[in-house]
């Protein structure tokens, strides 16, 4: 069975259709790239899975379950963890608290527990720092646990915020534009990375990106949106070579 | 290890308390603390109790509510009217009991219709959040200002005066000391997220609603607790008292004393509300010199007194630390490890932030001769 399905996905807004009949499904253990000119869909796509934006018409389950109707922390714990186009950290607070926040209803002790500092308190708040210290290890951040977010390079803010997608325990990690305004060293860390979080967590990979070196070096899959439809959809090889793909991109007759 | 330490810090952090506690006991039984200095004593308690409640909302949670006086008016009059009609004893051992009874009675009325407001007022974002605390305030005012049994604009009179400096200290040290270790938990980190990217939190699965509403009850519950010590150390209840002024005096002391900062708050709260006491002698220019002050200090310091840090016993150990040997090390060509330079980055990358404790509370590899971490609770005076 297919980890995530969209089904006859519809996204209407105002006059704007920004999703056409959109209909894919990405299997357990993918690494798919969603690719297409800019105004395309993609990210009102994200919007979509992640139940920001509620679907005009059209389903999304993960794991045959339906995920419309549902709130996006609701999302989140059912195992959808996303990105940002435009980084979105908690500034003020170390990189080590980013991604407890993240963990932040795997331990539930109480409101009074924490204030009598009873043994759930102690047990859960060890839990939180050995889990997002190896978490921000794998992700080759550890150095960075003490330092607040903002004060990262942008490179490692980026890598962070994956870090705390992560910390959420997710089925499927959604990455909007993961490489975007990274230089060629950083992108090819953050490839690495990729590899190393997908080997050792097991998670499925949507990620949207225009790098294409980037999206062909660690993509097994790639669809294109065009205009709020999918256009193409195949490895990355047949993909880059589809003359729709061609036309879309560079324009055809 | 990192668990005995903290337990050490607390203990240390009570043991101020403790030392603080009887030190005011014993200049009250040599005379030194007279009936005036006494009721200064419970003044400055009850703001620390609104100031420090009122930041969790406005500086923690980042939700600007200006009816904190309204929640404080509710406690006031419900814990008062509690300890007139119950019957309970009003001197004694027995009043004891009836103040914490009345305390607790007056806390919850307060949590209880924050909670009713905070449902539909915290789906709303800053402005709006702000005009509808505000309005509520206001109805509260005018309600109390004509219901018979609050005496209406004549106010309520013949409260037993039940609260005394020690009521008040410990009742400030505690509000500290919950605030604090609510913040210092997995519901405080939630409540910083909410304050940092709403929409972040949201996507790392924060229950983001619950989350302000949690914050927003216990700091109602705060000011409806520091009401009713109020409305037991004057013995009388008007409804002026907690107009719309008062709940600016306290966000003033909330921004004072840097937002989102629980010592912050308690500094300001002490200066703020000893300065118009100590401007007496010059009295016709007091309220200016009030503005004037306060003015100064948006100009100089705008992010408060404190800004976003804590100030706590192990900051000030590695303030002194590096002021004393760390230029000398320096000048002395003493190479750092790599270890260590990281640490002193660190360092002052986290003293500006309301995280300075947080994150020094988990830091791993502490120096050996580092002081123990903060508890923040020893400087409610």
């Amino acid at each position: 069975m297919a980890l995530l399905e969209v089904k006859h996905v519809n996204m209407v807004f105002g006059g704007l259709r920004a999703l056409k009949d959109v209909s894919f499904a990405i299997e357990p253990g993918e690494i798919v790239g969603l690719i297409g000119p800019n105004g395309a869909g993609k990210t009102t796509m994200f919007n979509v899975l992640t139940q920001v934006a509620k679907p005009t018409e059209g389903d999304v389950l993960l794991e045959g379950k339906t995920l419309v109707g549902k709130k996006t922390y609701e999302i989140t714990h059912i195992g959808i963890a996303r990105t940002f186009q435009n980084i979105r950290l908690f500034k003020y607070l170390s990189a080590l608290d980013n991604v407890k926040i993240a963990m932040n209803d795997q331990v539930k002790y109480g409101i009074l527990s924490s204030i009598f500092r009873a043994p759930s308190y102690w047990k859960g708040e060890e839990y939180f720092q050995n889990r997002a210290m190896e978490i921000l290890t794998d992700c080759g951040l550890a150095e960075f646990a003490e330092a607040r977010a903002t004060s990262l390079p942008y490179g490692k803010q980026r890598k962070l915020e994956i870090a705390r997608a992560l910390a959420t325990n997710p089925k499927i990690l959604l990455l909007d534009e993961p490489a975007a305004g990274m230089n060629p060293t950083e992108t090819h860390e953050l490839l690495e990375t990729i590899k190393v979080i997908r080997e050792k967590y097991h998670v499925t990979i949507l990620l949207i990106e225009h790098d294409m070196s980037f999206v062909t070096g660690v993509c097994e899959r790639l669809m294109v949106l065009d205009y709020g439809s999918i256009i193409a959809s195949g490895t990355p090889e047949e993909v880059i070579h589809n003359p729709d793909v061609i036309a879309a991109y560079l324009g055809g007759e | 290890m990192n668990k005995k330490k903290k337990l050490l810090s607390y203990a240390l952090n009570f043991a101020l308390v403790l030392v603080l506690f009887l030190v005011v006991n014993v200049l009250m039984a040599a005379g030194i603390i007279n009936r005036y200095y006494g009721g200064l004593i419970m003044q400055v308690c009850i703001s620390v109790v609104l100031a420090v409640s009122l930041n969790l909302v406005t500086g923690l949670l980042g939700q600007l509510v200006l009816g904190h006086a309204g929640f404080m008016s509710l406690g006031a009059y419900a814990a008062a009217l509690f300890t007139i009609h119950s019957g309970m004893a009003t001197s004694g051992a027995g009043g004891v009991l009836t103040i914490i009874v009345a305390t607790l009675v007056g806390g919850l009325v307060a949590a209880f219709f924050s909670f009713l407001i905070g449902v539909p007022a915290l789906r709303l974002k800053g402005d709006y959040l702000a005009i509808i605390t505000l309005g509520f305030g206001e109805i509260i005012r005018v309600v109390m200002l004509n219901l018979e049994i609050t005496g209406g604009a004549r106010g309520l009179a013949g409260i037993p005066v039940l609260t005394n400096v020690n009521t008040s200290m410990i009742v400030a040290a505690l509000t500290i000391f919950i605030i604090w270790a609510y913040m210092l938990s997995r519901h405080g980190r939630a409540v910083l997220a909410v304050r940092e990217d709403e929409i972040a939190a949201e996507a790392s699965g924060i229950n983001t609603f619950r989350t302000k509403i949690v914050a927003f009850v216990i700091a109602a519950f705060f000011a409806g607790v520091a009401g009713s010590l109020y409305a037991h150390q004057i013995g009388v209840l008007s409804p002026t008292k907690f107009d719309f002024n008062y709940s600016i005096e306290i966000l003033v002391m909330v921004v004072l004393g840097g937002m989102g900062s629980i010592t912050g708050s308690t500094i300001a709260a002490v200066i703020l509300t000893l300065l118009p006491e100590l401007l007496r002698s010059v009295a016709d220019y007091r309220m200016l010199a009030y503005a004037l002050i306060l003015i100064l200090m948006m100009l100089f310091r705008p992010g408060g007194l404190l800004g976003r840090s804590e100030l706590s016993i192990a900051g000030l150990g590695r303030f002194l630390r590096r002021k004393l040997f760390g230029r000398k090390a320096a000048a002395a060509g003493v190479p750092m490890t790599a270890g260590e330079e990281l640490e002193v980055e660190a360092q002052t990358v986290q003293e500006p932030a309301i995280d300075a404790i947080l994150t020094a509370e988990v830091k791993e590899k502490d120096k050996p001769e580092a002081q123990p971490e903060n508890a923040g609770e020893g400087k409610e005076d």
